[in-house]
Formats: structure tokens, sequence, C-alpha cells
């Protein structure tokens, strides 16, 4: 198999452009020509370790100088493969790790590899996984020691360990999570916790129960010295205030009392009034009309009097004379009654005696009923007219018969005139009596009038009284409910002392601050119940749910009995589970201090002290079991042993221990051995531990800088192991390059040895 | 699981590997280098369920 590659566009950056065919190749040349960069290269490409780990400046420079789409192929009879390049400068790490080293771990096809994406193509089929790898390459450096190339595994193997246990503490972080899930749903569904909480509820219970009981007590007592204080007050106010509520009732009965008997007097009066009031029709007719009539009468009266002025007008019956009249009427009566003697001697005066008599009877009828008054004082006004024309005649005729003529005239006007006079005097009566009846009608209406304002009065004195009334029968009213109010359900004063006297001594006065004090407690005790059973339902709850969510891990956790089996696989689980991550700790920092010993760094501090010296030496026991079975080939034992065999690999005290020719056993430092010797011994171990490709699979094995330190006579017996392993090993191509003289400006030349 | 994981996740070889000298380091630290190795295996060839599964199975 034969390599060609594309020269880099940059001008910087040199690569040997070709490798010819032949299972063994000789490359020499001067520094720069490109050897290392070439097969760094075909290494990038091939897959494996990324052979820029130790070198991250080149790498970086690298980046710049490989153009998208460079290209190597490697070529064989009936096979060629293609490698292209396409750098991510965008991506491009700047320290290779070994997580480079896979680049080709990752589907070929997609571009998302960090720094490269590398298409491989096998007889121009694009090769789509890493499953199509046709070439494993192994770079060998000439230039480290076996201790480097131990140092330098381990490190690799370091970093690796930490990407796997990465990987592992990830998902062991994982299994805690829901390891811890489970636990806590273990914990959640913990018959014990359970029974603990219902244990904690029933005590918050009773310790409230106990609480409200004492709290209940308490306002018992204070309740009933409160009922008994009550009670000793309405006693004490009772006896203060219900006798004088007793003697205002009394007042009000009175008062009452009174009321009702001023209504009935009221009633009676009104009743009086108005019967009074309601006399019978035909009496009141007989009123109106003498009323009317004594209008009428007032005014013939009025007539009369005109009249009788008009007679007073007269000498004889005006002021002065009247007196002189009356006074002569003695006389006149003497001289009439002389006369009379006289005419009876003489003659008869029957008819003058007639009429006085008449006149007199006149007269006397006129006082003899009232109702003639009403009747006749028109008669009387004609008897009067009739009179002093009778008189005018008597006069005339008097003057006319001479003395005896004038005597008798003089006597009948006498007589006349004391008819008239009497007549006048009566009908003065009549008047004055008819006057008297019109004042007692006006007076009788009067007295109606008035016995209408008293009815209003009385109507409105019983509206008051009513009103009064009222409001007595209302204050009895709230008399009565301030007596009960006062006795409470007591019926009286007496009941109320007995009720007293009943209750005995009062009742201890509770002591407010405790009671509030207690409250509190038992406000406390219930917060702390309720919150308790909210836990405990609470509990149940996640119970249930957590039953659920073991059962679904397929931990049946449903009695107690499954419980106790789910929490002891949940513990050892847990134990496996820190053992597990533990393990990784130890062997981390087992790998970082046999590294650093190998490589002869400070020695490595570890936090793990003897646990983690003793994880050292258990590594450093696997790691020189894998190594001296590496070393076990006899020319190896020959070269580094004399010919003896190696029993061990002590890589903490740093010496083989080997059996020499004669049975003895001989001892020597790692360190000790030469410079030559380990590339040897390295460079054996290596390719000793190769196997050979698999079939239509390739390996090629580069020994950069082979030969820097080994002598002539070691290069001819590793060659001669070379070859022997490519007998062994077909499709293995081995390009051993070495370096040129520097004054050699012709760039490098290939050498097929075999 | 992630291209991250994908890229983590070990070879067949890695695993034994592995698991080979967490069994040298326990053996030389607890004297019990198999204590745990089928849970180590289950843990690198499965997900964190299947091998909590096994860690819990009876």
């Amino acid at each position: 198999m034969r390599f060609e590659l594309d020269d880099p566009d940059d001008g910087i950056v040199r690569v040997v452009n070709h490798i010819p065919d032949g299972a063994l190749v000789r490359l020499r040349g001067r520094n720069g020509v490109g050897k290392t960069v070439a097969l760094r290269l075909i290494q990038l490409c091939a897959g494996g370790a990324n052979p820029w780990t130790n070198d991250p400046a080149s790498w970086r420079s690298l980046a710049q100088a490989i153009p998208d789409g460079y290209s190597i192929r490697a070529i064989d009879d009936d096979r060629e493969i293609q490698w292209t390049v396409h750098p991510r400068r965008d991506k491009w790490i700047k320290e290779p790790t070994t997580k480079d080293r896979e680049l080709d771990r990752a589907l070929l096809a997609v571009p998302d590899v960090d720094s490269v994406r590398v298409e491989t193509r096998v007889n121009g089929v694009l090769q789509s996984t890493t499953d199509a790898r046709p070439l494993t390459v192994s770079l060998l450096s000439g230039r480290e020691s076996l201790l480097d190339v131990w140092a330098a595994e381990l490190l690799v193997d370091l970093r690796r360990f930490t990407e796997v246990a990465t990987l592992a503490e990830r998902r062991l972080g994982a299994s805690r999570e829901r390891y811890g899930r489970l636990q806590r749903a273990a914990d959640e569904s913990s018959p014990s916790m359970l029974r603990s909480l219902q244990s904690t509820v029933e005590d918050d219970r009773s310790k409230l129960e106990t609480l409200e009981e004492q709290v209940e007590e308490l306002r018992r007592l204070r309740e009933r010295s409160q009922l008994e204080h009550n009670l000793r007050e309405r006693l004490a106010e009772a006896e203060a205030t219900i006798p004088g509520l007793d003697e205002q009732f009394r007042q009000l009965l009175d008062r009452e009392d009174e009321i009702r008997s001023d209504l009935e007097d009221i009633a009676e009066q009104t009743s009086l009034r108005l019967s009074r009031r309601d006399l019978d029709p035909p009496e009141l007719e007989r009123l109106d009309r003498a009323q009317r009539n004594a209008d009428k009468r007032r005014e013939s009266h009025a007539m009369a009097i005109a009249k009788l002025a008009e007679i007073l007008a007269n000498p004889l019956l005006d002021g002065l004379e009247r007196s002189a009249i009356e006074d002569a009427q003695g006389e006149v009566q003497r001289e009439l009654a002389s006369l009379d003697r006289q005419i009876r001697r003489l003659h008869s005066d029957e008819p003058v005696l007639d009429l006085a008599t008449q006149l007199q009877t006149t007269a006397s009828g006129h006082r003899g009923s009232e109702q003639d008054v009403l009747i006749d004082d028109e008669d009387v006004v004609i008897t009067v007219e009739r009179l002093q024309a009778g008189l005018s005649k008597r006069i005339e005729a008097l003057e006319a018969s001479g003395p005896l003529t004038r005597l008798e005239e003089q006597r009948s006007l006498a007589s006349e005139k004391l008819v008239a006079l009497e007549g006048a005097i009566e009908a003065e009566r009549v008047l004055q009596q008819k006057a008297s009846l019109v004042t007692e009608v006006i007076e009788a209406e009067q007295r109606r009038e008035q016995d209408q304002q008293i009815v209003d009065a009385l109507v409105e004195r019983r509206e008051v009284a009513e009103a009064e009334l009222e409001q007595v029968e209302d204050k009895k009213l709230d008399l009565t409910r301030e007596r009960q109010r006062i006795l409470g359900d007591a019926t009286g004063l007496e009941q109320l002392r007995a009720l007293v006297e009943q209750r005995g001594d009062p009742a201890p006065s509770v002591d407010e601050e405790k009671l509030a004090e207690l409250e509190r407690a038992r406000a406390g005790a219930e917060a702390a119940f309720m919150a308790s059973e909210r836990r405990l339902r609470e509990a149940e709850r996640s119970a249930k749910s957590a039953i659920a969510l073991l059962e679904e891990a397929g931990l049946p956790a449903s009695d107690a009995g499954n419980h106790a089996r789910v929490e002891v696989a949940l513990g050892q689980a847990s134990t496996t589970i820190e053992q597990m991550e533990t393990q990784l700790i130890l062997v981390r920092s087992a790998y970082q201090m046999l590294r650093a010993r190998l490589a002869g760094e400070d020695e490595f501090e570890s936090a793990l002290a003897g646990r983690a010296s003793a994880a050292e030496e258990g590594l450093a026991k696997y790691y020189a079991a894998r190594w001296q079975g590496q070393l076990d080939s006899p020319s190896f034992q020959s070269e580094l042993f004399q010919g003896g065999q190696l029993e061990a690999i002590d890589l903490i005290g740093g010496h083989f221990r080997w059996t020499d020719g004669g049975g003895q056993t001989q001892q020597r430092p790692l360190r000790a051995l030469s410079s030559g010797q380990m590339v040897y011994a390295y460079t054996k171990a290596v390719i000793s531990g190769l196997e050979a490709p698999a079939a239509d699979r390739y390996r090629l094995i580069a020994l950069d800088e082979f030969g820097a330190y080994l002598d002539q006579h070691a290069q001819e017996r590793l060659l001669d192991d070379l070859r022997n392993h490519l007998e062994r090993s077909p499709r293995t191509k081995i390009v051993i390059v070495l370096p040129d003289d520097p004054k050699n400006d012709l760039g490098y030349v290939a050498e097929v040895i075999a | 699981m992630s291209t991250e994981e994908r890229e983590l996740e070990p070879t067949a070889g890695e695993v034994d590997h592995f698991i080979a000298v967490v069994s040298a380091v326990s053996a030389a630290t607890d004297g019990d280098g198999d204590a745990v190795k089928e849970q180590w295996a289950a843990l690198l060839e499965a997900d964190s369920d299947a091998f909590l599964q096994e860690l819990l199975a009876p």
C-alpha cells in the first residue's frame, strides 16, 4: 500500500506527499520536510488517538494549513482509500484531547465532529459509519522511553477513564436522583412514619381535648360566676328599683282611674249637652216662632213706645206732669170717686165704669197669659188709640156741656186717663214680659252655643284624656317590661331573693389571665393538631402515590413486610451507588498518582491518603501485569535481562524484578535502563501487543524518530523483530522515520526495505 | 442518548478495561474486586434506569 498526500497550500506546513508501496519502508529526511506531519495526518484521517495530543502548537497551526478538501489516498492493488478533510476552523479545538482520537466514531457524513470532518471513500464509495474504518494507524515515537510511553498510556487511559467516568457519574447521578425519588417514596410510604404521624395526631388531639376541657371548665366557671354576679346585681337593682316602679305603676293606675272617670264624666256631659241640643223639634219650633214673634213684637213695641211717646208727648203724660198726674191721680181718683159718688147720686155712669172694668179686664187678661202678650199688642195700641180718640171727644163734650158736663167729662177724662195709664202700664209690663221672653230665648240660644262649645271642649278633653290614657297604658307596659327585665325569669322580687339565697356563696372568680393563657394554648394546640392532621393526610396521599411509584419501579411496598424489603433493597442500592462513586474517585486518583510517578513528576497529592495509596497500588499491579505481558518475549528478555526471566514490574517501587540464568532473583530500577534499552523495549512492547488486522483491513505502524536512541546493533535486531512481525501480520505496513543530515537539502528519501 | 453521551459511550473493550481497572483498585482498597462488577457492567452498558432496576432487582 502506498500513500499519496496533497500539499497544503499555505506554504508553511510541509508534508511528505508520497510514501511508497512496500511492507517495510524507511523514510529519511531532515527535520521540517513533513515526515511526521504526513504520518499524523494519515492517523488523523484513519482514526485513532489525536497524534497532536502532546503537540498542541502544531495542532493549532494545522488549522490554518489544511485547506478544505485536503485529500489523502492509500492505494493498494485492488483498493483505493481516500480521505477528504474538511476542517471546521470555527470549532477547531485549541487543546487536542483524546476526545478527538475517535473522530471517526461519529457518522462520517455528519459534520458535527469537533475540529475536522473527514469523509472516507473506499474505491469511491462513501463510508458512512465507523464500522467501515479500513485502516488502523499506530504511531510510535522513537523519542519516548518505556516509562514515557507508559506514562503517556496512563494519561490516555486516564483521559478516557475520565470521559467514561463522566458518563458513569452522570448515570450514577441520574440513578441516585431516581433512587432519591424512590427513597423519598419509600420514606413517604413508610408505615412507621405514618404510624408516627398518626401517633402525633393522636397526641395533638389528646392535648387539644385536654386543653379544651380546661378551657371549657373555666368558661363554665366564669359563666356561673357571671350568672351569679348578674343575679345579685339584678337583686340589688330590683330591690332598689322595683318599689319605685310599683309606686309609679300604682300612680299610673290611679291616674288611669281618674282619666277613665273623667272620660265617663265627659261622656255624660257630652251626652247631656248633646241631648239638650237635641231638644224635640216642636219646642224648638215654638221657641223659633216666639223669637220671630218677639222680633215682630219688638217692632210693635217700638211702635207702641212711639205711640206712648206720642201720648207722653201730651202735657198730661210728659215726665214732669207724670208725677203731677200721678199725684193728681190720687186727686183724680179721689175726684173720680167723688164724681162717681156725684154721678151715682145724679146719674149712674155705668158705661164709663164698664169701660174701666173692660180696660181692667183687658189689662188683667194681658197679665194672665204670656201667650196673650204674643197676640194682643196691636189691640193695646188700638185700645190706646181708641182711648185717645174717646178722650178727645170727651174733652170736647165736657167743654160744650158746662160744669157738670165738664166735671163729668173731667171725671171721664180722668178715668180714661187712668185707664189709659193703667193700659200703658200694663202694656209696658207686657212689653217687659215680651222682652224677658226674648231675652230668655236669646239666653237659651247662647246656652246652646255654650253647650256646643262645652261639647267641643269635652270632645277635645276626651281626646286628651284618651291620649293620656294611652300614654298611661304605654307607661304601664314599659314599667311592666322594666320590672320583668330587672327580675328576669323570676316572677317577683321575693322569688329573685329566693334564687339568690338558693345559689349560696358566690362562685370563685375566674383568673382571666389564666383563661387567656389557656385559650392561647388551646389555639396553639388546635393549630398543631390541624397541622399534624394535615401532615398526616398529606403523608397518606404521598404514601399512596409513593407506593404507586415504587410499584411502578418493581418495588411493591403495599404492606409493612414488603416495605421493609423495599427499604433493604434501596439501602443496598444506595450503598452500591456510593461504593461505585467512591471507586471512580479512587481510580481517577490512582491514575493521576501513578502517571505522575511514571513521568517522574512531583508526587501527586491526594486527599484520600491511605486509600489512595492502596488504590494506586492496585492500579499499578493491574498495569504491571498488562505491560509485563507485552514485554514477555525472548528477545526482550535477552536485551534487558541477559536471558533471564522477568518476574514482575514494580511500578510503585520503580524496578523490574527478574530471575537470572542462575535462578537468582534480580532487581533493577526502571529508570536505570538506558534510553536505547527503553526505546527498544517500548517498541518491542508496543508492536508485540498489536494484533494482525482483520480481513480487508490494514494497519500502518509508524516508528517516528526511530533510531534516535538506538545504536546500530539494536536497530538491526529491531528490524529483525519487525520483519518477523510483518510475517505474522499481513496487510501491515511499517514506516520507519529516521532523521537525516540537516545539510541535506534534497528533501526526503523513501527506501523500501521489505 | 445525546451526541455527547454517544461520544462518551465506551466500546465493549473499553468497558472490560474499565471494569478491570475498577476491580483492581477496589480489590486493593476494599479487598473485594468483584463486588460491583456486574453493576458496573450494567451501568456502562445500559442507561441509568436499567442500571437502577438491576440494582433493585431482588
